[in-house]
C-alpha cells in the first residue's frame, strides 16, 4: 500500500489504456508514456500492463506502508528513498515506512515530462471496462475516477503475487536499465536536427486522410518546421506553435472517430496532437497521425520543447511497433538473465 | 571426444546460442584438465580447446594482492564498467570519498541492464582501477577501499 503525501495536479493511476470501447465513445486513457510503464513492470517481473502511478507535476512524495519492491521510470526527477538518491530507471525494495520523493530538482539530463511509479503486483484499483486507467473526463476508473491528492491510499496487488508476509527477495532488486532512448534513439530515423540540444525529439508521422487538402506550402512547413509544444498541452492534447497550416479550400467534415496521435488542424491553423485523454471523436481536418510506436517519445517532450515530424509509410509504422516489441523482449531476457545470476 | 571432455557439441551449441542472444563476444571455461574458449567470428562462434596446464597463464592479469587494510571491489559479472549513470554528468563517487558498506560506487552495464558495483566494506574509495567504458570480466578489480580508521 502506498500513501500519497504530496502530489501536484495530474497524478493518476494508469495502465496501458482501456481498449475496445472507443466505438462507444469511451476514450482509451492510459499512461502517456506506455513504454516507461511497461519497462517498470518488466523490472519488477510484473505483467507488462499492470497499473502504475503517472506523475506529471513535481514534487511528488509517497510513503510505502508495506515492504514492497518498486520501480521509478520515465523522466528523471532526482528520486530519493528516505533522502538517499535513487538512480533513474531503477528498481529497489522499500521497507514499510520509507518515503519516496521525486523533487524535480538537481537533474542534469534534458527534461522529460512524466515519471512512473510501479510496484510489485501493480496498483490494485478496480477494473472498469477491463482497465485500471483513470478516465478523467468520465470520472471513473483508476483511483476513484480522479487525480491523486494528499492522503490517498493506493493498494498494491502484491498480496496476490506472494504471501503478504513474505518479504521481497532483496538480491534480485536494486538494479536499473538503460533508458529506452539508448536502444531506440530518434536520430536513427531523423538526421536533421540531431545534435541540436533545442530539439527534444523527432516523431514519425503517417499522413492522414485530409493531408492532400492542405496547400503545398503548408505541407512543406509541416515537415520542415520545428514545432513548439505550447503551454496549452496536457493529457487531452498537445497544442503546437509554429507556421499556420492552411487548407486549399474550406472544408467541413462530420465528426468521426479519432485515436491518440491524430494531428488535427483547427481553423487557426495551429496543429493539435490528440493524446491519451482526447475525445474519441473530432471534426477538424487531420494532417497526419503520430505513429503509435513514437507516442512515448512525444509524451516525454515537456511544455516549451521543440519537436519535428518525419514522414513514414503505414508499413514503416507497423515495423516500428515490431521494433518496440523486439526491444521489450530483449529487455525482458536481459532482466531475467540478471535475476538468475543475482539470485 | 573422450568422456572427460568439458563440453559436448550440443552443450557448446547451446552456449553459443546464449552468447549470441546476450550479445557476448567470447567466453572462457576452465576445468582442472582443459580450457575451452568460445569466441565470435564472422561465421558464428568458434571453439578452441587446450589442455589446462597447472600454471598456464590466463588472459586476465593476476589478481592484485591488495595492501593490508584494503579491500578489492570486484566486478560481479562481465559487463561494461561505468563510473556514472548515463543520465548523470557527475561520477557516483570521487577518489578519497568515505563510503559505507553497501554504497553504489559504479555501474556494470550488462546488455540493457545496469547493475550496481557495491562497496563490500566501509572505507575510503580509490579512483577507478579501470577506465569507464571498458568491458570487464567477472572478478576484475574496479576499486580499492582503504579500510581502517582515519
Amino acid at each position: 500500500m502506498i500513501e500519497i503525501l504530496a502530489c501536484g495536479p495530474l497524478g493518476s493511476v494508469q495502465d496501458l489504456g482501456r481498449e475496445g470501447y472507443l466505438r462507444f465513445g469511451v476514450g482509451e486513457a492510459g499512461a502517456m508514456d506506455r513504454l516507461a510503464l511497461m519497462i517498470g513492470n518488466l523490472m519488477l517481473d510484473n505483467p507488462a500492463g499492470l497499473a502504475g502511478i503517472e506523475i506529471a507535476v513535481f514534487p511528488f512524495q509517497a510513503r510505502f506502508l508495506q515492504d514492497i519492491a518498486f520501480a521509478v521510470t520515465g523522466a528523471d526527477r532526482a528520486a530519493q528513498l528516505d533522502g538517499r538518491p535513487l538512480l533513474p530507471w531503477w528498481t529497489q525494495v522499500a521497507r514499510a515506512g520509507q518515503v519516496l520523493t521525486l523533487s524535480g530538482s538537481g537533474v542534469d539530463h534534458g527534461a522529460g515530462a512524466r515519471s512512473y511509479l510501479l510496484c510489485e503486483g501493480g496498483m490494485d484499483v478496480p477494473l472498469v471496462l477491463g482497465s485500471r486507467s483513470t478516465q478523467l473526463r468520465g470520472r471513473f476508473g483508476g483511483h476513484m475516477g480522479r487525480t491523486l491528492v494528499q492522503g490517498d491510499i493506493v493498494r498494491s496487488g502484491v498480496a496476490e503475487r506472494r504471501g503478504a508476509s513474505s518479504p521481497p527477495q532483496d538480491c534480485s532488486y536494486g538494479f536499473g536499465v538503460l533508458p529506452p532512448e539508448h536502444a531506440l534513439p530518434w536520430a536513427a530515423f531523423c538526421n536533421a536536427g540531431a545534435g541540436n540540444p533545442d530539439i527534444a525529439t523527432a516523431v514519425r508521422v503517417v499522413p492522414a486522410a485530409e493531408y492532400r487538402n492542405f496547400d503545398d506550402v503548408s505541407v512543406q512547413n509541416f515537415w520542415d518546421s520545428v514545432w513548439r509544444i505550447s503551454a496549452q498541452s496536457d493529457r487531452y492534447g498537445f497544442r503546437l506553435a509554429g507556421p499556420g497550416l492552411a487548407l486549399r479550400e474550406p472544408m467541413e467534415t462530420r465528426s468521426h472517430g479519432i485515436v491518440p496521435g491524430v494531428i488535427q488542424v483547427p481553423p487557426n491553423g495551429q496543429p493539435i496532437i490528440q493524446m491519451r485523454d482526447a475525445q474519441p471523436t473530432g471534426g477538424y481536418p487531420k494532417v497526419g497521425t503520430v505513429i503509435e510506436a513514437d507516442l512515448w517519445r512525444l509524451s516525454q517532450a515537456p511544455t516549451g520543447a521543440w519537436i519535428r515530424f518525419v514522414c513514414v509509410s503505414y508499413e514503416a509504422s507497423v515495423c516500428a511497433l515490431d521494433d518496440l516489441d523486439a526491444y521489450l523482449a530483449r529487455l525482458k531476457r536481459h532482466i531475467a538473465l540478471y535475476r538468475q545470476a543475482a539470485a | 571426444m573422450n568422456d572427460d571432455s568439458l563440453m559436448h557439441p550440443q552443450a557448446l551449441q547451446q552456449i553459443a546460442q546464449w552468447l549470441q542472444a546476450a550479445d557476448i563476444d567470447a567466453v572462457t571455461i576452465e576445468s582442472m584438465v582443459e580450457r575451452v574458449v568460445l569466441s565470435r567470428g564472422p561465421n558464428g562462434y568458434s571453439v578452441q580447446r587446450s589442455v589446462a596446464a597447472p600454471e598456464a597463464p590466463s588472459d586476465t592479469p593476476p589478481a592484485t594482492v591488495p595492501p593490508r587494510g584494503s579491500v578489492d571491489v570486484l566486478a560481479g559479472s562481465v559487463g561494461i564498467f561505468l563510473d556514472r549513470h548515463p543520465w548523470r554528468s557527475t561520477p557516483l563517487v570521487q577518489p578519497g570519498d568515505r563510503v559505507q558498506a553497501g554504497a553504489t560506487l559504479g555501474l556494470l552495464q550488462i546488455g540493457l541492464v545496469l547493475a550496481s558495483v557495491v562497496a563490500p566494506d566501509t572505507g575510503t574509495v580509490s579512483r577507478p582501477l579501470i577506465a569507464p567504458g571498458t568491458i570487464v570480466g567477472y572478478g576484475t578489480p574496479l576499486f580499492d577501499i582503504a579500510t581502517g580508521a582515519h
